[in-house]
């Protein structure tokens, strides 16, 4: 069963775009990763699930529910992690995840420890007091106390140091691994990498492309490097390689066609180098990015 | 319920000073009646050499004055002032709270219902302004046995407390309208004093110039403190007008609230 569902979800604001037209379908037991320039509609996308905004039309479910009507009922089960953490004043980090945990009819004392101590949390200080990283991992903390279904984050990672964000990485792996969805909302490609298994690129408000990990590496892109006498003339190019670039002697680009037509092709050249490397997502993603 | 108790703890130290300052000015004003009362002759002469409308506009009724639960509800212009800041700052304070913090999205994704948020602030406001409201009234009522031994309405006298009750109750509820419709609040009592002060100003306009018309929109004049003490019971008309005001800000409270975007901060 899908855990996130959606329906042609769009939002305007006014007259200016939020979403256009998004469907998504996010299976049980997933790590989804959502990914988009800023202002693409990943936090708008998130506010509707959440039911903070009404969309302008279509649908969302989560659980089979719907998000705008039985809120209250998918509440209970979903974790959230905004990407800026704001707190009352003038509590401790431990009346505050209580005052959370107060909100769900289960024991969180348990797992508050547990995390308070993988994160290195001093539950006695005043939030106020707390730096912005610390503030974050108190809303790490606060998202996963009650062991949610669904964890839905939305660019949680600024203000953690690169440990700290790989605890926070093996923890959601292990909410994962206990059968926890996951939603992850990111302008940053190496992290989506590290963690999801599929993911929804968007752009101006519309998802352009919804695709497997795996499948959107291994689709033959190779990163194509090669050092020559003379410049290579344009001729050299073909349909099946993308960001085409001639830096004097260096050419390079993205190949995604058979690689023994690669090879035939290279062999007719006098290399003096040559570099075949995997491109990472960030290179693949590039031209989603761009403004066209 | 863990709302409601949130809000009541947030909300106690703040109005515990309120409720001290309002029964420190009612007890300590009334201190001051047997030196007034001594000096009636004197302070008649004083007044009548007044314009007449000077007097009224700072709420003085010569014939009413000098009873004790005249000279209270003249004390009660200067009660009724701080009560109702008091009340319009818990109200915005206490509806706004999450707009303020910008804590709205830890509220709103937790399971439960919009409506359920503002039914716990709106119980708390309630029951913090019973409170500072007895403990007013028994004040007050001290204060005035202990400097008269002339009998006066204990009717009257509960009129006049309940007049100050309902009109905290507007301000509140003024409040909480603010604090669910507004998109942004920085801080509280900029607004909610000069919120006050203004129908603190409609309210001389009106002993000014005398339009009954303004009566309706200066929540200080609903009830006209010496008519209570003479005929022991409030206006219906106003009573109604003021059930009608507050029912009318609390219905759209709720209903804004529950269809507002939760913009992102």
């Amino acid at each position: 069963m899908a855990i996130i569902e959606t329906k042609k979800l769009t939002k305007y604001y006014g007259k200016s775009r939020g979403i256009i037209d998004v469907d998504l379908s996010i299976e049980e037991g997933e790590i989804f990763g959502f990914i988009g320039p800023n202002g693409a509609g990943k936090s708008t996308t998130i506010r509707l699930l959440l039911s903070l905004i009404k969309p302008s039309s279509g649908s969302a479910t989560i659980f089979g529910l719907d998000c705008q009507k039985d809120y209250q009922e998918i509440h209970k089960e979903i974790g959230y992690l905004p990407s800026e953490v704001f707190y009352y004043d003038n509590m401790k980090v431990k009346d505050l995840l209580n005052y959370s945990a107060s909100f769900y009819n289960k024991d969180c004392k348990a797992k508050i420890k547990e995390l308070a101590a993988r994160l290195d949390v001093d539950l006695n200080m005043k939030i106020d007091n707390l730096s912005y990283g610390n503030k974050k991992k108190v809303g790490i903390i606060q998202g996963l106390l009650h062991s949610p279904k669904l964890i839905i984050l939305d660019e949680p990672t600024g203000g953690l140091d690169p440990l700290m964000q790989q605890t926070f990485f093996d923890i959601l792996k292990e909410e994962n691994e206990r059968g926890a969805t996951v939603l992850f909302s990111s302008h940053i490609l190496s992290e989506v990498q590290k963690l999801c298994d599929r993911v929804a690129i968007i752009k101006e408000g519309k998802i352009v492309r919804i695709d497997t990990m795996a499948s959107l590496k291994e689709n033959t892109y190779l990163k194509v490097s090669v050092d020559t006498e003379e410049p290579l003339s344009e001729s050299f190019k073909d349909n099946n390689m993308i960001n085409y670039t001639v830096v004097d002697g260096n050419t390079s680009f993205l190949y995604n066609g058979n690689v023994n037509d690669l090879m035939h092709k290279l062999s007719q050249l006098n290399l003096l180098r040559i570099n075949l490397t995997e491109p990472d997502l960030e290179e693949i993603f590039m031209h989603y990015y761009v403004k066209e | 319920m863990n709302i409601f108790l949130f809000e009541l703890k947030s909300n106690l130290k703040s109005n515990l000073i309120w409720i001290l300052i309002l029964c420190s000015v009612a007890y300590f004003f009334m201190l001051m009646y047997p030196a007034f009362y001594q000096n009636s002759a004197d302070l008649i002469e004083v007044f009548n050499r007044y314009p007449k409308e000077v007097l009224v506009a700072f709420g003085f009724d010569i014939d009413q004055f000098f009873s004790a639960i005249g000279f209270y509800c003249f004390v009660l212009i200067y009660i009724e002032l701080i009560a109702s800041t008091q009340a319009i700052m818990l109200g915005l304070g206490t509806s706004g709270r999450e707009l303020r913090l910008r804590t709205t999205e830890f509220i709103i994704t937790k399971p439960v219902k919009r409506t359920s948020i503002l039914m716990a602030k709106v119980l708390s406001i309630l029951v913090i302004l019973v409170g500072t409201n007895i403990l007013l009234t028994l004040t007050s009522y001290l204060g005035i046995s202990s400097v008269t031994l002339a009998p006066f309405s204990t009717q009257s006298f509960l009129m006049v407390c309940l007049s100050t009750f309902y009109l905290q109750l507007i301000f509140a509820s003024l409040g909480v309208l603010l604090g669910v419709t507004f998109r942004r609040l920085r801080s509280i009592a900029p607004v909610s004093l000069g919120i006050v002060f203004g129908f603190f100003v409609v309210n001389m306009l009106k002993a000014i110039f005398d339009d009954p018309w303004i009566r309706y929109f200066s929540p200080f004049q609903f009830f006209d403190k010496y008519s209570i003490v003479l005929m022991g019971s409030l206006e219906l008309e106003f009573v109604l007008w003021g059930i009608a005001l507050l029912l009318g800000m609390v219905v759209f409270s709720f209903i804004y609230f529950d269809r507002k975007d939760i913009h992102a901060v």
